[in-house]
């Protein structure tokens, strides 16, 4: 957070998925404030909701209720969600997102200069020489050899792909970036790099980072602020450093035991837990995380704990609560 | 998976007591339309009874291809030189790649001596027959006199002992029924079901979540204390490795290019490319504001090698005139620890 300008304000977001028989809740209540030039973390397990909350920022698909607010300089704020798609389109090019698969998200009947120079084509008015200039910047910029951008995507690895995809999402120099497990697919090397490189061109463009993901230690090191969540509700929100050396829900805390650590001498207090995530379909009464909890008491099979906020720290948890409210009265 | 032919009359083959697996100078050619790829090139390893050892690397680096080999499920492009030694539960040793691939001999070992579990829990099952049906069926292929009840009661005792909650009702389920950590547990009570003495994990957990990760990790160590399993453990995530295994064995482009207890491996990685690996690694106990340190270049495809050290070009540390040109021999650097790079012989 180098200065504290609100970008992007996401309120109370729902998303519901109706299906034949069946509606799945897959986000409830979701609030957050992004600040500009920042990274925050989204951390959860499958179906926990944090994809659906990266398309809907973008809006990749409709949210159903709450509110996605952009501050632009030219325009005040703009809701996301109650802007017709017409309208939609001259915000696009300020709100990009890198996808998790580099084999699945490349067209491969497009050459990597089409793939990269097509945001330009529907969203300016560049000339052809002028595209061909932006192009060559940024796949310098990203470390992709310009000899090769007349070639196809099969003809790149994995990581080569990636930076294709992550050049894709920066031509338009967009002020926000949701990446979505972007280097998930990728090996432990080529990892770095491009964990590496979204960090220098975060520097040097400014750019804001939605970094969805569901590797513990890459968004530690990644995130100036990281948001948990489980089954559509976000559960714990707090800095990166804070969360991860003082987390406060019992989920975190088993999230954080259970990623292996890369030292056979880490004494780890390992808290497995018990069961599976639910089905999101038929989600538990009150707090979601109830039949899994350790800590669960009567209360959390009723209610679902409102969020709770300490300096800057938020938690949804009827215990953390508690535990608060007798630190307090120390 | 086509073999070794220059085959003479079978030989006699030994082993240290102790051990139950040992592959001496494993080479595996995968032809493709236009050329060969050099998938695995000269892999020495052993493993005692009991032990786990984890083969790690990143993708393309021959370790699935090394444990296909041993499971001989290799497909028909694929060829298959060196030995790969296993002692049968009768105490006899054979050489696993002299052996008929879909012969007699190597169906009694694959699956009742020898299991495998695979990445993908959702893809392993047929959708078609019930968890049950599944199960039963090793029973009843593998043991002689075993009837449909008596192995419908062992499948039943496995799903059991793998914590699969409700056996009597989910034995007659059909895998979509299940949820991915449940089938990688069915999956995990499948392979126990002839008791093998040698199990090959390949990426047992990376397609599940980190809380149902911890769980089956859990799982497979208690079973191994009970059952006295030997585990060939392939991942790419050194985390797992460090929790799981006894040994540790790094692959690049082929090539075991360090082995060593796990914690001479992360604690003294002698390598250029295990230490690069390791440091690479974003870790929860790093500072945020360090960057990541980075392993230039990328993977070479592994067709028409010269004699050379395979990570020469990527490596800050290669000596010019010798890692270029020549085979990189393996050395001790301490017992236990072995070292495939030319720095080793500089050192002395």
């Amino acid at each position: 957070m180098a200065e504290n300008k609100v970008i992007l304000e996401i309120k109370n977001l729902c998303k519901v998925y109706e299906g034949k028989d069946v509606s799945v809740k897959a986000l409830t209540d979701v609030s957050l404030t992004v600040y500009q030039g920042e990274t925050v973390g989204i951390v959860g397990e499958s179906g926990c909701g944090k994809t659906t909350l990266g398309r809907c920022v973008v809006r990749g698909i409709d949210a159903t209720g709450g509110e996605v607010l952009f501050h632009t300089e030219e325009d005040g704020v703009i809701d996301f969600l109650h802007t017709t798609r017409e309208q939609m389109k001259k915000y696009r090019r300020d709100i990009q997102m890198i996808f998790q698969d580099p084999y699945a998200s490349l067209d491969p009947r497009m050459t990597v200069f089409d793939i990269i120079s097509e945001p330009l084509r529907y969203n300016t008015k560049l000339g052809k020489r002028e595209i061909e200039q932006a192009v060559d910047r940024i796949a310098e910029q990203v470390g992709l050899n310009k000899a090769f951008l007349r070639r196809y995507p099969h003809a790149f690895s994995g990581g080569q792909r990636q930076r294709i995809g992550i050049a894709r999402s920066l031509i338009l120099q967009p002020k926000v970036v949701v990446c979505d497990e972007a280097v998930s697919a990728l090996d432990v090397s080529i990892q770095a790099q491009i964990i590496n490189l979204l960090e220098d061109l975060q520097k040097e463009y400014h750019l804001t980072y939605l970094f969805i993901s569901h590797a513990l230690s890459v968004v530690r090191h990644i995130s100036d602020r990281v948001m948990v969540m489980y089954l559509g509700r976000m559960v714990e929100f707090a800095e990166t450093e804070e969360l991860y050396s003082n987390p406060l829900h019992p989920y975190t805390k088993a999230l954080l035991s259970a990623a292996p650590q890369p030292d056979p001498d880490a004494v780890i207090d390992r808290i497995v837990l018990e069961g599976e995530v639910p089905n999101p379909a038929s989600p538990p009464s009150g707090c979601h995380f109830h039949p899994r909890c350790a800590y669960r008491t009567e209360r959390c099979a009723r209610e679902f704990p409102p969020m709770t906020e300490r300096d800057g720290h938020f938690v949804a948890c009827w215990n953390c609560m508690d535990c608060k409210l007798q630190e307090k009265q120390i | 998976m086509k073999r070794n032919k220059n085959l003479s009359a079978p030989r006699e083959y030994t082993m240290e007591p102790g051990r139950i697996l040992e592959v001496r100078d494993l080479r595996v050619d995968i032809k493709m339309d236009d050329h060969t790829l050099n998938a695995v090139r000269g892999v020495n390893f052993s493993m005692g009874k009991g032990e786990t050892l984890g083969l790690v690397g990143e993708s393309g680096c021959g370790k699935s291809v090394t444990s296909k080999a041993v499971m001989g499920i290799n497909p028909d492009n694929c060829t298959a030189f060196g030995e790969i030694l296993y002692r049968t539960k009768s105490g006899k040793v054979v050489n696993l790649l002299e052996l008929e691939h879909d012969g007699a001999e190597y169906r009694a070992i694959r699956g009742a001596e020898i299991a495998m579990i695979f990445q993908e829990p959702m893809t392993s099952f047929s959708p078609l027959y019930t968890i049950g049906n599944q199960l039963s069926e090793i029973v009843l292929l593998h043991e002689p006199g075993a009837t449909k009840s008596s192995a419908r009661a062992r499948a039943l005792e496995m799903l059991q002992k793998v914590g699969i909650a409700n056996p009597e009702k989910r034995i007659d389920q059909y895998p979509h029924e299940f949820s991915g950590g449940m089938l990688q547990r069915a999956l995990i009570a499948m392979m126990l079901c002839c008791d093998p003495d040698f199990l090959i994990a390949d990426e047992p957990t990376t397609a599940l979540d980190v809380t149902i990760q911890a769980q089956i990790l859990e799982l497979m160590k208690s079973l191994q204390k009970e059952f006295g399993t030997s585990i060939l453990f392939i991942t790419h995530d050194l985390g797992t490795v460090a929790s799981m295994c006894d040994n540790v064995a790094v692959m690049y482009l082929g090539q075991i290019v360090e082995y060593g207890s796990v914690r001479q491996i992360f604690h003294d990685p002698r390598h250029p490319y295990t230490k690069g690996l390791l440091r690479s690694l974003p870790k929860m106990d790093q500072d945020r504001g360090e960057k990541l340190y980075v392993i230039d270049g990328v993977v070479p495809l592994p067709v028409n090698l010269p004699p050379s050290c395979g990570f020469h070009d990527r490596c800050l540390n290669r000596i010019d005139g010798m890692c270029e040109c020549r085979d990189i021999e393996t050395y001790t650097a301490e017992p236990g620890h072995l070292v495939r790079c030319a720095l080793m012989e500089k050192e002395g």
